[in-house]
């Protein structure tokens, strides 16, 4: 009878938990397919050979997240099968590179598996997954989040990070620690809740541990980064800042010197109703920061540098992205945003918008450590760099005015200026080209046909003595929302300097929007050049064909 | 609040000093008696470095080549294909075409997309067999630890007059085996004059070196791009397997700067197991 009443209630137990594992549940998915169907396009160097057989890439995705109170799991199903031209070909594979389970209370948060996580800034930690660079540096391990008190927040994280599908074992990469502490003054101490001033600090600590292999250096097998962090902000003011400093870290992308690094990131911000202004300062020297010192890719970085320029959306302004240089560099960048108010006389019935932007990167000044050792030399100290002397070697800069206005329901534009510096010997590895400077100008023009029908229009110019030199850029696109769009676009490089290589590329597009999914189809050329995220880039080689793109979300 | 701060700065500071090897100098570990005996069977290691003339990051990954071979000594032998964008002709100063057949070929079956790269015997540590330069030193050290199970000696005539090269392989294995080995011979080219790309002023001057020796180039893959099975039946341990070739040097060719490498690979995986150089001089 007993061992019957015992059978029952587990019976019932298990029903019920059951009914809530199933009911009370959440799931949320997410999936992503991009294809790219090739052909040979001799104009544009595209031959039988290059493509190599490989006439498909396809890249898709699929995430799957399940919700239970305050229990959550999930997976990514990731497929490669072949890449999509441009990707690594490290990316060919198939399966479940990232899966995680979390349990998240007010008090703590406890995550295994893969996860992503930053730690301030990132200047000595961030993971995190950008789809369209194939880049993906999450932890496989465990992460602790833990509130002692109101404000105080707590992170700890150790792990091995993803490279590719290649499976951690032997020591074949480094293994992340890290603990971050962030304090928010204002929720901490009693009576300052309501402060006109509020105050945030943190700090964190990241060491990697990698076997020293190496038969010619003495390399340190645990290297550390210590950074600190503050948040100011007063009214309309915020002043936030953070430096970084990381012990010696000979490795492949800083040539085996054993110099410390450092990175200071600060920025002042102004904001109000109509008006936002910002400037930026950031020094970079020795930072890069690689699980696996041998890596010279873009893989397994620990840590993120982020970019102080603006990241443009127009394709001949996007032309020349900016990459982050983590060997050194010294950058600037100013933001100007301002709304001249409806019925002024510049204003018009709707307002105007002007945003104004500089940026400028240069490198650091390198000084040889002695008479006798060239500057950046293996197996040394690399070279002393005062702290505040910028190099006169310009890597980059960007000077760009836009102006947005509305002239009416049916009708409006976007207008925009760029003048551009841009080191391609240092950004791209173009040894001895000369630095492209170009001038681009850019009118972007919507008009609304009824509620449900616009036109829009766009027209670029670059013009450029380097390089490739000019091109001109036209685009013009068909919606009727919300599900259809139309697009025929051509860029005509007719300015290359080698007049064979005079190339239009053009494409037609149609795409169609159902609730969370979208499918998008193009035909039609791709140009070469380097698209950057984030600082991040890869390249991307011209390409001809048929390109699909569907997604979808619930 | 006090006591959580002090807790957090006390982990801080734990992480952050037990987690530092602070390196004090000399950096680099000083070259050992590597250069292996003239008599016993030692194993010798391929580091095949992909490289081109436009590659600003090639002299340092040449450089570093350099410095393992000075570290290992006639244990590493070391072959520059020159293959890919970077080894395109352009204008002078970079009109040297060093590409060949079948560098190209290795190039593109073993997926080199990047440069400089590096294979170390073709074999794959972890799920990568071509590596960036950072994992050359580690990967060679273990290669060359692991005993040999193949020999390899080479003879070479060489007919000053006609220019015409003789060459016979003798190679022998330790152990039977049924699986399939081939034997591939190439002929290579050392200290070509030509202008180089460069990035590191500690190698070079900036951004072009117009005085760059081209150190071990591939010129040629002497019995084809994949060579020949060593044997058409299974291997017999302590059996001399024996091939000979002939070849007339290109009148470009400097003699004396001249080598043949000679290396055994299973061909199920492209893994070498044993590598030889000789001098077609010496």
């Amino acid at each position: 009878m007993r061992k019957v009443f015992s059978i029952v209630f587990l019976l019932s137990f298990f029903y019920s938990y059951s009914q809530d594992f199933i009911e009370k549940a959440q799931v949320n998915g997410s999936f992503q397919l991009d294809g790219q169907y090739y052909h040979a396009d001799n104009a544009i160097g595209i031959n039988d050979s290059t493509i190599d057989g490989r006439k498909l890439g396809l890249n898709g995705f699929g995430n799957i997240s399940y919700t239970l109170g305050k229990f959550s799991a999930g997976v990514r199903y990731e497929a490669f099968l072949t890449p999509i031209a441009g990707f690594d070909p490290l990316q060919q594979g198939n399966g479940v590179p990232y899966m995680w389970a979390s349990y998240q209370s007010d008090f703590i948060g406890v995550t295994v598996g893969n996860f992503y996580e930053q730690f301030g800034n990132g200047l000595i930690l961030r993971t995190y997954e950008e789809w369209t660079l194939g880049y993906d540096n999450s932890l496989n391990g465990m992460k602790l989040v833990i509130r002692p008190a109101t404000g105080i927040t707590v992170k700890a994280v150790y792990g091995s990070q993803r490279y590719y599908w290649q499976k951690f074992e032997n020591g074949n990469r480094g293994i992340v620690r890290g603990l971050d502490a962030e304090i928010d003054l204002n929720s901490t101490i009693k009576g300052w809740e309501s402060a006109p001033i509020r105050v945030i600090f943190g700090a964190s600590g990241v060491s990697k541990y990698q076997k020293d292999s190496d038969p010619l250096f003495n390399l340190p097998e645990n290297v550390s980064a210590f950074a600190g962090r503050m948040n100011l902000s007063a009214g309309k003011f915020n002043f936030a800042t953070e430096y970084a400093n990381k012990i010696n870290d000979p490795s492949a992308i800083n040539n085996f010197i054993y110099k410390e690094g450092q990175a200071v990131l600060s920025s002042l911000s102004f904001s109000q109703p109509g008006l936002g202004v910002v400037l930026q300062l950031k020094r970079v020297d020795n930072m890069s920061f690689k699980s696996d010192r041998g890596v010279d890719g873009n893989a397994l970085d620990i840590n993120f540098l982020p970019p102080i320029n603006r990241t443009h959306s127009y394709s001949l302004a996007a032309r020349y992205p900016y990459a982050t240089q983590p060997n050194g560099e010294m950058g600037m960048q100013f933001q100007l945003n301002y709304k001249i108010p409806k019925g002024s006389k510049l204003g018009g019935k709707y307002g105007t918008g002007v945003a104004v932007n500089f940026s400028q990167v240069n490198d650091i000044v390198r000084n040889p450590i002695n008479d006798t050792t060239p500057v950046n030399s293996q197996g040394t100290l690399g070279y002393e760099s005062d702290f505040f002397k910028v190099s006169d070697h310009i890597f980059f800069r960007d000077l760009n005015i836009e102006i947005n206005k509305k002239f009416s329901r049916k009708w409006k534009a976007v207008v925009q200026y760029m003048n551009l510096y841009y080191d391609i010997a240092t950004i791209e590895g173009h040894a001895g080209e000369e630095p492209v400077k170009a001038n681009i100008g850019l009118v972007d023009v919507t008009y609304n046909i009824s509620n449900r029908n616009s036109l829009r229009l766009e027209l670029q110019g670059l013009f450029t003595e380097q390089d490739d030199g000019d091109w001109a850029a036209a685009m013009l696109e068909y919606t009727i929302a919300p599900t259809w769009f139309f697009t025929i676009a051509d860029q005509y490089n007719y300015g290359h300097p080698d007049k064979s290589q005079q190339n239009h590329y053009y494409a037609f597009s149609l795409g169609y929007v159902k609730q969370a999914s979208r499918i998008a189809l193009t035909y039609g050329r791709q140009s070469e050049g380097v698209i950057c995220i984030g600082g991040v880039c890869r390249q991307v080689p011209a390409s001809s064909g048929l390109t699909i793109s569907l997604s979808t979300s619930f | 609040m006090k006591k959580y701060t002090l807790l957090l700065i006390a982990l801080l500071a734990f992480i952050f000093i037990s987690g530092c090897d602070k390196i004090d100098p000399p950096y680099v570990n000083t070259p050992g008696d590597n250069g292996g005996g003239e008599e016993e069977l030692v194993q010798k290691v391929l580091l095949e470095d992909y490289t081109g003339h436009t590659c600003v990051n090639c002299p340092a990954a040449a450089k570093l080549a350099g410095d393992l071979k000075q570290l290992y000594g006639e244990k590493l032998i070391i072959m520059a294909v020159h293959a890919g964008y970077f080894a395109e002709v352009e204008s002078p100063p970079f009109d040297l075409d060093l590409r060949t057949q079948t560098g190209n070929s290795w190039n593109a079956d073993f997926g080199v997309i990047s440069y400089p790269s590096g294979m170390i015997n073709r074999g794959f540590f972890g799920d990568r067999r071509v590596v960036g330069k950072g994992d050359w030193a580690p990967r060679v050290a273990t290669a060359v630890g692991i005993d040999p199970k193949a020999g390899i000696e080479i003879e070479t005539t060489y007919n000053e007059s006609d220019r015409k090269l003789e060459i016979k392989i003798d190679s022998r294995f330790l152990e039977n085996t049924n699986e399939n080995y081939f034997l591939q011979v190439c002929l290579l080219e050392d200290s070509i004059p030509g202008a180089q790309r460069n990035n590191d002023a500690s190698v070079g001057d900036t951004p072009t070196i117009t005085d760059y020796f081209h150190r071990h180039v591939l010129r040629k893959g002497v019995n084809g791009n994949y060579g020949e099975a060593v044997t058409a039946g299974a291997i017999v341990a302590n059996e001399n397997y024996t091939h000979e070739y002939s070849l007339n040097l290109n009148a470009d060719y400097k003699a004396k700067h001249c080598s043949v490498i000679a290396f055994l690979y299973r061909t199920s995986d492209n893994e070498i197991l044993q590598v030889e150089e000789r001098h077609i001089l010496e």
